[in-house]
């Protein structure tokens, strides 16, 4: 529902949606692995991201270029990740949604404190390679480098996960773990090792979302983290909690609806473009309520 | 029907009359930093509650009622003079979680200790945050304040047990139908 009035604009705005949409779904994707399989919403997902970025950030002080920096933050996020399960919840293994909701959030306020007493609660800068702020042109259109490599990289990620998930053995019992746990269990499925897995998979992928949305702020922040895991959990409920493939195409349709609406609002309406696309949420919750690819609920 | 008023009429005594004592005291000894606290710990306490009784009706924990608070609500916006929208949410939502984890969701008794021991905590961290210059120790405190209680007594530090239920026990039949509903 896009209206632009070039070919052009429509072409960037495409592009803008699909790479900020990649960004979501990788973020999504983490949130959907963890919850599907230990029924756990992982508030200190976005935690993971602050973990990355300010990986980068020790690295860049330390002059260390760019090439080290982008792996060293996705493996950073994926060990945080690991650690996370290993303090946090495993010790809560078996307990209620609420509990764990409140753990999450507990040790998402423990990591963002951290960073806010040992580095700084001010924002600090984290220059990327020039690269990420050209444009490239064909012709009439010019696209930025930014958003084509954040919409490569993502949809790569995507893709290697989905070959994972469904050709490797260690990736199908997490595809059937997310699917129904208990079955999966008596199948001979080590629990632990899939649990860890899945929280090893959604660190790295905040990760590499983490590099992105780092790129596209240009500093890091105690608090960073907050708005994308924000979002992430609107996209995945929005595709169906619990389904991997829709956590990925809800990270897709908010960014449609969010780019969409920053090209068609007018200015004066700008500030609340988040309450529309939540509005647009709600009219779709209502029309689907259990998410766009959601299962309708059974009773467990 | 009229058990349950009569628990929550001894309840209210019971915490009550500390209640009082203590702003009665706060308000004595003045000074801008103890009344902070005392204000702060009354919000919290009254959140908690409101929190309880919703979620006791329906089941649902709801932070998003932190929006519609009524007395609570009052007292902010009569000590802080200036508010707006977004003022609530974070600190708020998280002072009055662990305030509801280490009480426990089950009983008013919970709500009070949660609120004295989280109000307690984060004032004293918040102090040393002043002297070492280092913030987000109060936070941090709180934090791990709620995953040890949720790793050592999930239900929160009191559980669905009632001060009064205790006290009541303990003093044998001087009240009667506690026992009663001990069972």
């Amino acid at each position: 529902v896009i209206l632009a009035s070039a070919g052009q604009e429509a072409v960037q705005q495409l592009i803008n949606a699909l790479s900020l949409g990649s960004t979501y779904a990788l973020l999504a994707l983490g949130l959907a692995m963890v919850f599907s399989i230990l029924g756990l919403i992982n508030f200190a997902h976005g935690e993971l991201v602050t973990v990355a970025a300010y990986t980068m950030y020790f690295e860049h002080e330390k002059g260390l270029p760019f090439a080290v920096q982008a792996p060293s933050a996705i493996v950073s996020a994926g060990i945080a990740a690991i650690l996370m399960e290993r303090l946090a919840f495993r010790p809560l293994r078996g307990a209620s949604f609420l509990t764990l909701l409140f753990s999450s959030f507990a040790v998402s306020v423990i990591i963002q404190n951290l960073f806010l007493a040992l580095v700084s609660p001010r924002q600090k800068g984290v220059p990327l390679p020039s690269l990420f702020n050209e444009a490239i042109h064909f012709g009439a259109y010019s696209v930025g480098w930014l958003q084509v490599i954040t919409t490569i990289t993502c949809l790569g990620a995507l893709a290697v996960l989905t070959v994972f998930l469904r050709r490797s053995i260690q990736g199908l019992g997490m595809l059937a773990a997310s699917q129904d746990f208990q079955v999966t269990r008596l199948m001979g499925i080590p629990a632990n090792r899939v649990i860890a897995a899945a929280f090893a998979i959604s660190g790295m992928l905040a990760g590499v979302a983490a590099i992105f949305i780092l790129a596209r702020r240009g500093t890091v922040e105690p608090t960073m983290g907050f708005v994308p895991v924000l979002k992430a959990f609107i996209a995945s409920v929005i595709g169906g909690l619990g389904s991997l493939t829709g956590a990925a195409l809800g990270g897709f349709v908010l960014a449609g609806i969010e780019v969409g609406l920053d090209a068609t609002l007018p200015n004066s309406a700008l500030p609340f473009r988040d309450a529309f696309a939540l509005l647009i949420v709600v009219v779709i919750l209502y029309a689907r309520p259990e998410g766009l690819l959601g299962r309708v609920a059974e009773e467990k | 029907v009229r058990r349950a008023l009569a628990k929550a009429g001894r309840t209210a005594v019971l915490f009550g009359v500390p209640l009082v004592v203590v702003a009665f005291l706060g308000s004595a000894f003045a000074s801008p930093a103890n009344e902070r606290v005392i204000v702060n710990f009354f919000i919290t306490l009254v959140l908690a509650l409101s929190i309880q009784t919703f979620t006791g009706n329906s089941g649902i924990v709801s932070f998003g009622h932190v929006g519609f608070m009524g007395v609570g609500g009052g007292l902010w916006a009569e000590y802080n003079v200036a508010f707006g929208p977004r003022q609530f949410f974070f600190s708020l939502t998280f002072a009055l979680l662990a305030v509801l984890v280490v009480g426990g969701l089950g009983s008013v008794s919970g709500a009070v200790i949660g609120a004295v021991i989280v109000t307690a905590a984060s004032e004293i961290m918040r102090r040393l945050e002043d002297r070492t210059g280092i913030g987000g120790l109060a936070n941090m405190a709180v934090a791990l304040m709620i995953l040890l209680v949720l790793y050592r007594r999930p239900d929160g530090l009191l559980g669905r047990v009632e001060l009064d239920d205790l006290l009541g026990r303990r003093l044998g039949r001087w009240r009667p139908g506690t026992r009663h509903e001990a069972h």
